[in-house]
């Protein structure tokens, strides 16, 4: 059965968009990852234009987050102070990222762009998680124990504009939590991501925050900073499909429960292993399409769409 | 009376014989085209009949024409609008859009359907003359390029890659002499607006009549609505946005919650 998709403006098998979504979901509620960094390639894969993906993903990953981020503030995993610092540096962030994507669309670069962020960005973070997943494998298998190296003063601890965040014990300059929240905004506004795989290692190796309130505090700022970059990208260029948000979204929860079952019987290690392995996946198949020879040199697009009336 | 029934058959007679000896009727299946939101593109017939009474009345004692006698050529477009069209070129080693062209007032869907094809039985200055055919439509480019052709070339090969652009000789199907049909195929990304479907008989290597039947091509239903929101009302539109994927996702956590 196909549905037409009002704003993307063609007409796709609603089979296909759910088995997506589906599919999506469920390595998201296996790994416990928002899902958004798979989920743009693979609309833009499937035809959809990439502003259209790009836009669209922050709304679903509103959806996505908001639930968690509900969830965690009940079991008071959420520190509200730092996540209102984090959303108002993510604000900033989604606004100058709203920004630029509109301009590169207004000059025909924004697919580029795109593509590079997403080589860029799961290039660095997959390979980092699996070199780190790999080690930690072969440390398990001789038997080493990690060393709890006591934490140490940086210059992050040198910086000014100190702030008390009383949930997570912490005494800090407040332009770390800011300039962290603006990096996501930033990528939630031009990837299409919540940004998690970059805020949970930054939480927790950058400003030392409790676990316990990590992944509460990221879902909070990612369901506000992604709701941000909706309004936004719905002001400037028109692109978000709520047809196709609202179909992606029903069928990413279902995947996600099943997900989370099938996640539970794996050890963290395999599931950090696999995690990588599908981020360099998508990494590849970016990184392929911007240096392999296209087979169309030319691509025709709408004045008017182009230029973002 | 009967007189001025005579007069006015005569005139008949004679208006056919010095104008045009014959006439076009033509029609579409559909005279609109609703996108819906189960819209996954569309096919009309387009028909009609020449009616030919006033020639058969005078060759009649001739030589009676035998064979394919009339050709028909079917042309359905979409209002112009501009399109750009981008080259990429390899930058230190990927491949990136570079130079581009604005072209203006070109169609964003354009089929062409004939009996035969073109070249069999219309001069290369009559199809230029009416435009028929993919290479005789107007090609206005603004920005510079050296290279034009190939710029047109690639316009030609995406829209028919997307199925905007369609070029098709003999599928113009004549029965009798009288009737003809076209089938029409318009793809799910073909754009919305008012459309024209011109019909030119051609009879011994001239143009002879064309008549042309308006199509509309709208968003209907759902699908209008959403596409008008988002775009007349943008502010309300995402803040819409933000509300149903909030009601959405804690609905859905809330379910979840239930049945797990």
């Amino acid at each position: 059965m196909q549905i037409y998709l009002p704003i993307a403006e063609l007409s796709m098998n609603i089979f296909v968009l759910l088995a997506m979504g589906g599919g999506v979901g469920f390595l998201s509620g296996m790994f416990g990852v928002g899902g958004g960094f798979l989920m743009t390639p693979l609309l833009i894969f499937s035809g959809v234009a990439p502003a259209i993906a790009v836009a669209t993903e922050a709304n679903q990953i509103t959806a996505a987050s908001v639930s968690g981020a509900a969830a965690h503030w009940r079991r008071g995993g959420v520190d509200f102070k730092m996540g209102m610092v984090l959303i108002a540096g993510g604000i900033i962030g989604t606004y100058f990222g709203a920004m630029i994507f509109t301009y590169l669309r207004s000059i025909g670069q924004v697919d580029l762009m795109i593509s590079v962020a997403y080589v860029i960005f799961l290039g660095g973070v997959g390979g980092l998680m699996f070199i780190e997943s790999v080690r930690s494998m072969l440390r398990d298998r001789r038997g080493e124990v990690v060393k709890s190296v006591r934490r140490q003063r940086t210059w992050i601890d040198a910086l000014p504009f100190k702030m008390r965040f009383r949930k997570s014990k912490m005494y800090i300059s407040a332009i770390m939590p800011l300039s962290i929240g603006a990096l996501i905004g930033v990528l939630a506004a031009i990837m299409g991501v919540g940004g998690g795989f970059i805020m949970v290692p930054a939480m927790i190796y950058l400003l030392h925050m409790p676990t316990n309130v990590v992944i509460g505090t990221s879902l909070f700022q990612i369901t506000f900073v992604t709701a941000a970059a909706t309004y936004l990208h719905s002001i400037n260029t028109q692109t978000v499909d709520v047809v196709l948000a609202v179909i992606l979204l029903v069928a990413a929860v279902v995947g996600a429960q099943v997900g989370v079952v099938v996640g539970a019987k794996l050890k963290g290690e395999q599931l950090r292993i696999l995690l990588a392995g599908m981020v360099l996946l998508v990494c590849m198949k970016m990184a392929f399409d911007l240096v392999v020879e296209p087979d169309e040199l030319f691509s025709v697009s709408a004045v008017n769409a182009a230029e973002g009336h | 009376m009967v007189l001025r029934i005579i007069g006015f058959v005569m005139l008949l007679f004679f208006a056919t014989l010095s104008a045009n000896s014959e006439t076009l009727v033509t029609d579409l299946s559909q005279n609109e085209i609703e996108i819906t939101s189960q819209f996954a593109g569309s096919e009309l017939l387009l028909f009609g009949a020449i009616e030919r009474y006033a020639r058969d009345a005078i060759q009649s004692d001739e030589i009676s024409v035998q064979g394919l006698d009339y050709d028909i050529i079917v042309v359905v477009r979409s209002e112009p609008t501009d399109l750009i069209i981008r080259k990429k070129e390899n930058k230190a080693g990927i491949w990136v859009n570079s130079e581009n062209i604005t072209v203006r007032g070109v169609p964003g869907y354009y089929a062409i359907a004939s009996t035969r094809p073109l070249d069999d039985f219309l001069s290369k200055d009559i199809q230029v003359e009416y435009g028929l055919g993919l290479n005789n439509l107007s090609f206005i480019s603004e920005g510079e390029s050296n290279d034009l052709q190939s710029y047109k070339e690639a316009l030609f090969r995406n829209m028919m890659e997307k199925g905007l652009y369609l070029e098709n000789s003999g599928n113009v199907e004549v029965k009798n002499e009288i009737l003809f049909r076209a089938n029409l195929t318009f793809p799910s990304n073909m754009p919305v607006g008012n459309y024209k479907a011109d019909v030119y008989l051609v009879r011994d290597g001239e143009v002879i009549i064309t008549h042309n039947t308006p199509l509309k091509v709208d968003k209907q239903g759902i699908e209008r609505v959403i596409y008008n929101f988002a775009h007349e009302y943008p502010p309300l539109y995402g803040i819409m946005a933000i509300l149903v994927a909030l009601f959405a996702g804690l609905f859905s956590g809330f379910v979840a919650r239930k049945v797990s």
